[in-house]
This record gives C-alpha cells, structure tokens and sequence, in this order.
C-alpha cells in the first residue's frame, strides 16, 4: 500500500485516532509520518497537548481589562513568566504567578476545572499554632479579603465600563498594597532589633 | 506477602488496579518549568534529608542509578510514568517502599507527585493512605498552597485537590460485544476521562482502560473518590452483563478463551503484543471459570512477567527482541506449571 499522504512511498506507519467513538485512520510512509509529527509520539498521545492549550487559553487573550491596567506586559518578579508564556505551554513558572495572574486565570478555570476556588483539605489547618500567630494570621486575612475585595469591584467597574470609578479603585488597592508591605517590613525591623 | 500488583482485590475480575495521587510543590522553589538544574538538585537534597522521618519503609532511588530495564520495569508496574523516564535534562528521583505500593516521584512535571497503589477497587483505603502521608511531608516540608486555588502545580489542570484517582479495568466483553463506544462516550460525557492503557480503540491491546478524574479544583477529596468509584461500579455492573450475554454462547466463548489459552501455553516465541492480546482472552476464560488449569493469581504473574522490563527482571539477564519472545514463552510455561 502507497502512503496517503505523498503517494509515492510504501505504507510503514498506521496512526488509529479515537476520539470519542469517532475512528480516524491514516497510512503513512515514514517521512510523511515524521514531518507530520506522529513517529516520534510517544505512547497514546493523540494531539500535541500543550499547542492544544494554547489555543484554547488564546481565546482569552483578549482580556475585558482596558490597557491603562498594562496587564499586557504583567511579568512574574519571582520566575519571569509573562501572560504569553503561559498561553504557550499551558505552565506557570512559580506559585507568585497565580497571584500576579489570578484575574485573567479564572475564566480559564471556570472552563477547565468548572471551579475557581479550592474547596478540598487545606494546608495546616490541624496543626496548632502558637498564640502569637493565630491573632496576626487574622488581620492578615482581613487586609486579604479587603484587597479582594476592591480587586472584584475593580474588574465590575471595568464590565461596566465605568473607567473614572476603575482608576479610584485601583489608586485604592495601590496604596493598600504600599501600606501593607509598609507594615511586613516594619515587623521585620522590629524582630531584627 | 506479595506485592499489590500481584495480588487480587474487591472487583478484581473487573477492575486490576488503583490509585491515588496528589500533586505537591515545595515553597520557595520555582515549578519544573523554570525550575534551573541547581535549584532541582536542592529539592533533591531537601526530600533525601527528611525520607527517615517520613517512614513507611521509603527509599530514596536517584533515576540516573538505575538502569534502562529497571526502569521499563518500574514504568510497567506503573509507578512511575514513561514520560518521567524519558524527561531529560533533569535531576530525578523516587522515593519507593519494599511493597511498592507506595512511590512519589520527584521532579516529574512537579516537585512532588505522591502516588499510592493497590489491587482491585480500593479507591477510599488508598486515599486515607495517601492523605495520612501527605499530612507528614505537609508538616515537614512547606508546599506551595494558596487560600482560593488550594495546592498549587505547574499547570492549572492540577490545581486544588492536587488529587487524581484512577482505576484500570479490562473489559474484554464490552469489547467484544461492540459496546466499549458507548460506554466511552458516557464516561466522557461524565467529567471522567477514560483511556486504552495500551494504545487507543482497534488499536488497544488487552482490552486495559484507565479511568479517571478530570476536575481536581472546587471539589473535595472525598467527591472524587466517591465520583470515580461510582462510574467504575456502573462499569463493572455493565461489563458482566456483557459477560453473560457472551455466556449465553458457551461453545463460542469456550473456543475462544480455550484456543488464546492453547497458543499462549504452546508457542515456542510470543511477541508481547501477541501476548497481550492473548492474555485478555485468558484473564476473561479464568474470571469466568473457564479455564480450570490457571487462577487469579497465576494470570496477575503471567501479566507482570510477560512485560518486556519485567521478564528480563525475572530471568535476571539483558535479552534482545528475538531472545525476548522466546524467554517469554518459556516463562509462560514454567508459570502455568507451578
């Protein structure tokens, strides 16, 4: 048998593709196979998963967020990683990247996982902590909530095209942010002392 | 006491095999995708220091100490993943207990991947198991974990729960009768993906499928285990009505299953698709009591012992391709006899 695709070579490679009941089969000869990428597959691969993610994360590229927000060029401190890396790989390079990425990821999820939050076993939560921690821990989750908070009125006021109430908003979240690390740093002074 | 992989468990003329996983990253370190050759090594170090504290008999196994065969061995009894082995250019390594029914990889797609396994359908012992040593290494050593997105992992199709349960089932008669379509539509349909462990649809030897969950964020633990263990009963339920309905043809299926016996215990050389192929009609014959001369036990050894990495592990020697299917066939033999 001729290869299908050149027609010119004899058929050295089968490729059965089933997805979802629905059968497709393709006679190749080896170079053909190799340049459409089915020989060095390995195993039951059927599609190249991370180009496949790629487009489907492609779709929200073209995010509700107006570009005075400059999420466009949002890199990573920590590893990096820009919003474009992610679109290609279907990775993150850090955990700080799904803080820095949270807004634009949750519609993603929504698709992928059909969830945006963790409702399963959380981390330490058994082990009991110090009667120090537990009051901070508290007002850390507080200062948290506020800031998540002002960061769903933020992406409202965007839906609504509401742009003067958006940059108030984020000025707030700005100087939040500032007090906040203003705080972590005064605590860490304090404990060097 | 033998291993899980040659033991038979709850369902097992269904189902083979199941396990439990959760991804796991370490904080302070970046994901594999950044992650440089150096900071891999330390995540090494930092694992290999605490495995005594964490018990259960685990070693610590650097993959560049083992050899190819060793691996294929690993990767048939799978506990660790083809793609582990073939990833390059990384610093890599198993942790793995006496019973193998423990073995967290370290730096596969994400620093730690905590597999437990087991025989049959034992999805709700395996998590119990599987969350009491996440507990350990949580306490020891600090994860990558946020408020809303739960453990994070280098891709969001991990995130959460972390956790994927699956169960490998042979389904020869759904097979057979021209079914298996539609019950892989169904699964599918149903949030579960399922796949031809060996190859998809014609195509799939040994008729193995490997069912398991697709969402792990916004769902509990427990909702995944009682999900996937849900779909595998109704599996299991509509396998044996195929299988009856086949035995409504005893003369048939008799030929069959006695023929794929005859040839398995006579060849003088198997290939190991053959042999696969071969298998599933054996595995079916003895689960339905067919075939007097063999048991459950008998085939998980002819299973695990026909396996390329696996039956040079048995002979104890390094065999080409040729030596292979005849070695095979010998083993066969001297398993049949015991």
């Amino acid at each position: 048998m001729m290869c299908q695709n050149c027609g010119k070579n004899e058929v050295t490679f089968r490729y059965t593709q089933v997805i979802n009941g629905v059968k497709k089969e393709m006679n190749l000869c080896d170079k053909c196979a190799r340049e459409l990428g089915l020989k060095d597959m390995n195993f039951s691969m059927p599609i190249n998963f991370s180009s496949f993610l790629s487009d489907f994360f492609n779709d929200y590229n073209d995010s509700l967020v107006p570009s005075f927000m400059g999420t466009q060029t949002l890199q990573c401190k920590s590893c990096g990683t820009i919003f474009d890396d992610f679109v290609n790989s279907g990775e993150f390079g850090c955990s700080s990247c799904y803080d820095l990425f949270e807004d634009r990821i949750t519609p993603i999820l929504k698709n992928l996982q059909g969830a945006t939050r963790h409702i399963g076993r959380g981390y330490r939560e058994v082990t009991p902590s110090t009667g120090e921690d537990v009051p901070m821990k508290k007002t850390v989750k507080k200062e948290e909530s506020k800031l998540e908070k002002l960061q769903k009125d933020l992406q409202k006021a965007i839906k609504e095209e509401k742009y003067e109430e958006a940059a108030k908003i984020r000025d707030e979240i700005k100087s939040l942010e500032k007090q906040e690390k203003k705080d972590s740093n005064k605590k860490n002074n304090r404990k060097e002392e | 006491m033998a291993n899980w992989y040659l033991q038979n468990g709850k369902d097992s003329d269904v189902v083979v095999s199941s396990r439990v996983r959760l991804v796991r990253n370490l904080n302070g370190f970046k994901f594999l995708s950044k992650c440089s050759k150096e900071e891999q090594e330390k995540i090494l170090e930092k694992v290999k220091e605490i495995v005594p504290s964490l018990g259960y008999g685990l070693k610590y196994i650097e993959m560049e100490d083992l050899d190819d065969v060793t691996k294929l061995s690993l990767v048939e009894k799978h506990l660790i993943s083809p793609e582990f082995v073939m990833k390059n250019n990384a610093k890599k390594a198993i942790l793995l207990n006496q019973e193998e029914n423990i073995c967290i990889m370290l730096n596969e797609d994400d620093h730690i991947k905590l597999q437990v396994f087991g025989s049959g359908q034992e999805l709700e012992n395996l998590m119990n198991l599987v969350v009491e040593i996440d507990e350990k290494l949580g306490e020891i050593l600090e994860y990558s974990y946020s408020e809303k997105f739960g453990y994070l992992a280098t891709s969001p199709i991990n995130i959460g729960t972390g956790m994927k349960a699956s169960v490998i089932v042979h389904l020869p008669a759904l097979t057979l009768t021209g079914n298996l379509a539609k019950v892989l539509r169904i699964v599918n349909n149903l949030g579960m993906s399922i796949r031809g462990l060996y190859g998809e649809g014609t195509q799939n030897q040994g008729d193995m499928y490997q069912i398991s969950n697709n969402q792990t964020l916004g769902i509990t633990e427990k909702e995944i285990i009682a999900n996937v263990k849900n779909i595998t009963e109704k599996i299991i339920e509509q396998e044996r009505t195929a299988r009856k309905f086949l035995g409504k043809n005893q003369v048939e299926l008799e030929d069959r299953v006695y023929r794929a016996f005859g040839v398995l215990s006579y060849a003088s050389k198997l290939s190991s698709e053959e042999c696969k192929k071969l298998l599933s009609d054996v595995k079916l014959g003895t689960d339905l009591g067919i075939i007097k001369e063999l048991d459950d036990n008998k085939v998980k050894k002819l299973e695990l012992y026909t396996k390329s990495g696996n039956l040079q592990k048995y002979i104890g020697k390094t065999l080409d391709g040729y030596e292979r299917e005849i070695k095979r066939a010998e083993v066969i033999k001297q398993i049949v006899k015991e």
